[in-house]
């Protein structure tokens, strides 16, 4: 009877969290995993990103079911996601350096002003540079008309506005100044020398692979211009490749992933 | 064709490059023209073939006539170009080949041949009777060495192999050299050499070098192979060479030959047999057309050649316990691409094996996983000094990463191999590399150890759970307009906007002062008639003074009531007379008794009123 009681209280415990682990998606999609079911654990974790937009530990657990389910491509698109979001994040870091090194596929290249631009994300420096740029309107604001303590207003005004300087610098480097870049996700995909299925294949990217979106007429009724890494121009199926840093809201779950085990 | 790289050697060919060469080479470096001539023999026989060799070095730009001689058939075959530096200096040559047939029994002389001003020694030759007629080329035959046969003996092609030992150890890499010889007016489209043999491993032959030699007085283009041999299996090994060639030649076709198509056209000989036994007149007539070239033959054969070489294993006895089947000569180095490193973080070992032999056979036992350490699968990659070298350098490269920090220690790697100059094996080993590892610098990974944040399989997870989800992943439209644009105007408009604003608030209040002086002003003037008009002599002046001080306050700098006389006369000079009477009866008023009806007050006050917009205008 004692034993009865004691289950009994066990489950009524238990049933909250069981509970919610059934209405949120990162839930269910934790208890997936747990059981080895990565496929829908990804799917969960997808929908999670689409009923409740982008976020670091999700991007990171997507990445880490794409990646035990066999999907390197995909794996690395939401890895590289969540650097974006939170780029002094160890855990995607790790995965991504841990992946690339099993997959044998090279870290996209960075000049040393695009990896100190890399330290922040791009809502870190958007922020840097809004109060920056409050606090240079005001401080200049208040030395046109203060009679005291101008001095310490000049300071200030001089300082924020090297702190817009560098925030817009930053920005520029870290948005404008590199090609958009996309993650290979759909397999090993030929590019070629034209956007057409018979042209001339020019390279093979391997899923996960990096590359850069080239010029200002890169997309072509179904196909994208891409830079590899040994500077070859080439056309890839647009539906091979998608960009790391996504405008919009995450699309949810994606179908393809589902058909393409090993992408 | 299809998997292998065919050389088309044709020396026309190799005569347009090399010409080409030579004439981006500015004239002024060249030497002299120089000519020279020579008979492939001296010897020769009614109806076959000898070559003429003309070596025009200099001014190869120039085509030499060869003067005709009677009884013999002199027809250009080809030429071919060489370039040599020497020194610095250059200098190029090209030999003109003819074919000499003798068409008569006796001796002939070749006359001098002159380009420009450089001549050649007469050749003189004799021919005897009875050549043999013209044989459609050999197909080359099993037995080494092969050729193809031409017309007047010699082989149109043939193929050598020499491996540079006669015994050599299993697993040695053993220099092999390969080569294919073709006569000049001979083309050949030639396939990679094949050294098919499960008893040996081929590594590396190089490209093919082209050179002229002659053999046994006849002259040869050559193509050269170079590369190394592994025997895999102890025993007497033959090692078959196969190239397979495709020739094309023409042949000079004899003379007789034409009194058969003459008896074809006629429908027979009328004139029959000479009974004198001299032939027949269509004999004579074909005697006189002379020998002509003959349609182009070509044929697919397969050079063949074999060499013999005794392999021998390496001695079982000393042998390490590492030994994976390396001979040669190595050595051995080994580096780490940081000495410090933060628990995550990968480090690369590399190891550099440098030396010469079967480097297939290199292997080295890497860094394993471990407690503080995932080890990575390695990667190697061989790099030769040069093309077909024995001499490389074969690097391993391996990604560790620590797991706990501290001090990571990789363990000495090591290579055994048999030296075969020193006859025994030899094992090598790197220092041991030390590497300082530090916790790692966030979340999670602070607690020192990967495996807090790494489940099984090694995957870490974010620990940022409490992050609030963003609807993108770009914050703002990546434009030079909202980057760059819009800071750059706010900052403008704040540059901009203080000294604007200061004038307007000083403009703004200058107006307000005024007004409130006017309105004091009024007032008090106003207080000043009314006193005026009920005979209130003090009344009027303290009015009439306080309207004057508020006044001139903003005039002089001062508060209004400061104001004095004094004050006044210090800045106004002269001092207008109502001002002056004003500020002195108020004066009065304040400390002493005012005489009674000694001033009209109304005027008085209308004096004021005319004083106070005076100064207003001022």
């Amino acid at each position: 009877m004692k034993r009865f009681a004691f289950a009994a209280l066990l489950t009524l415990a238990a049933a909250p969290s069981l509970a919610l682990a059934n209405d949120d998606p990162a839930g269910r999609a934790e208890l997936a995993s747990s059981a080895g079911r990565h496929d829908e654990a990804a799917r969960e974790l997808e929908r999670a990103l689409g009923s409740e937009g982008w976020s670091t530990p999700v991007l990171v657990d997507l990445g880490n079911a794409h990646y035990r389910a066999g999907r390197a491509g995909p794996a690395i698109l939401a890895w590289e996601r969540a650097r974006v979001l939170s780029p002094r994040d160890d855990a995607a870091s790790v995965d991504l350096e841990r992946a690339r090194i099993e997959r044998d596929l090279a870290a996209p290249a960075a000049t040393p002003l695009e990896r100190a631009a890399a330290v922040l994300s791009v809502r870190e420096w958007l922020a840097i540079g809004g109060v920056s740029l409050l606090a240079f309107v005001l401080a200049t604001f208040a030395t046109g008309f203060a009679r005291r303590a101008r001095a310490a207003l000049i300071g200030t005004s001089i300082a924020s506005g090297l702190g817009v300087v560098l925030a817009v610098a930053a920005l520029w480097i870290g948005t404008l100044s590199v090609s958009p870049a996309v993650v290979v996700t759909d397999g090993a995909v030929v590019a070629r020398i034209s956007p057409f299925d018979e042209a001339e294949p020019v390279a093979t990217l391997e899923p996960g692979e990096v590359v850069d979106l080239d010029g200002a007429d890169r997309d072509s009724a179904g196909w994208e211009r891409v830079r590899t890494r040994d500077g070859q121009r080439a056309w890839v199926p647009a539906g091979s490749v998608e960009p790391i840093r996504a405008l919009g809201p995450a699309a949810g779950a994606h179908p393809a992933w589902d058909a393409a085990p090993g992408a | 064709m299809t998997t292998k790289t065919m050389k088309h050697f044709s020396l026309s060919a190799l005569a347009a490059l090399v010409g080409l060469a030579t004439t981006s080479v500015p004239s002024t470096v060249l030497a002299r023209t120089d000519v020279d001539a020579r008979l492939s023999t001296d010897e020769l026989r009614v109806g076959e073939a000898a070559h003429l060799v003309v070596t025009v070095t200099g001014d190869e730009a120039q085509q030499p006539r060869v003067p005709s001689v009677p009884g013999v058939v002199i027809e250009p075959l080809g030429r071919s170009e060489s370039v040599v530096i020497t020194n610095g200096r250059l200098s190029s040559s090209v030999d003109h080949v003819f074919a000499v047939v003798p068409q008569r029994a006796g001796d002939f002389t070749i006359p001098p041949i002159a380009i420009g001003d450089a001549r050649t020694a007469p050749l003189r030759a004799h021919a005897s009777p009875g050549g043999a007629r013209a044989s459609s080329p050999a197909r080359a035959q099993p037995n080494a060495p092969q050729g193809v046969a031409p017309r007047g003996g010699g082989r149109r092609a043939f193929a050598r192999i020499h491996v540079d030992a006669d015994q050599a150890i299993v697993g040695e890499a053993v220099p092999v050299r390969i080569k294919a010889y073709f006569r000049p007016d001979t083309s050949a489209q030639i396939g990679a050499p094949k050294l098919e043999d499960d008893a040996f491993l081929v590594d590396g032959l190089s490209a093919p070098v082209q050179r002229e030699e002659t053999v046994r007085g006849e002259p040869y283009g050559t193509m050269t192979w170079t590369g190394t041999i592994t025997p895999l299996l102890e025993g007497e090994h033959d090692l078959p060479l196969e190239i397979p060639v495709e020739l094309q030649w023409r042949e000079l076709e004899p003379a007789p030959a034409s009194s058969d198509v003459l008896a074809r056209f006629f429908g027979g000989d009328p004139f029959g047999s000479d009974p004198l036994g001299g032939g027949s007149l269509f004999d004579a007539l074909g005697s006189m057309m002379g020998p002509s070239w003959g349609p182009p033959r070509s044929a697919s054969v397969t050079l063949e050649h074999a060499d013999r070489i005794t392999v021998v294993p390496p001695p079982s006895e000393g042998r390490p316990e590492g030994f994976t089947g390396a001979v040669g000569t190595f050595s051995l180095a080994a580096e780490v691409d940081t000495r410090e490193v933060a628990v995550g973080e990968p480090v690369t070992l590399t190891v550099h094996v440098r030396g010469e032999g079967n480097f297939d056979r290199v292997e080295l036992s890497m860094v394993e996983d471990g407690a503080t350490a995932r080890a990575y699968a390695p990667q190697s990659e061989l790099h030769p000094d040069h093309e077909g070298s024995r001499s490389a350098t074969k690097t391993f490269r391996q990604s560790v990463v620590p797991t706990a920090a501290g001090e990571l220690e990789l363990a000495p790697i090591t290579l055994s191999y048999f030296d075969p100059d020193r006859r025994e094996y030899v094992t090598l080993a790197t220092d041991a590399q030390h590497i300082s590892v530090r916790p790692g610098s966030h979340g999670a990974l602070v607690a020192g150890d990967l495996s807090e944040v790494a489940p099984s399989d090694g995957l870490a997870r974010s620990s940022s759970r409490d992050e609030v989800p963003v609807a993108t992943l770009l914050p703002m439209v990546p434009s030079p307009l909202t980057i760059l644009g819009f800071p750059a105007l706010v900052m403008l408009l704040a540059l901009t906007a203080p000294p604007i604003a200061r004038r307007t608030w000083r403009a703004w209040s200058a107006r307000h002062a005024e007004r409130t002086t006017a309105r004091q002003v009024r007032e008090h003037l106003a207080r000043a008639e009314r006193a005026a008009r009920q005979g209130d002599a003090r009344a009027t002046y303290l009015a009439c003074r306080a309207a004057l001080q508020h006044r001139l306050s903003r005039a002089l700098g001062m508060a209004d009531v400061a104001i004095t006389l004094a004050d006044v006369e210090a800045r106004l000079d002269p001092v207008p007379a109502p001002l002056r009477a004003a500020f002195e009866r108020a004066d009065a008023a304040d400390y002493a008794e005012l005489p009674d009806g000694d001033t009209d007050l109304v005027l008085f006050t209308e004096r004021v009123r005319a004083l106070l917009r005076d100064l207003e205008t001022r």
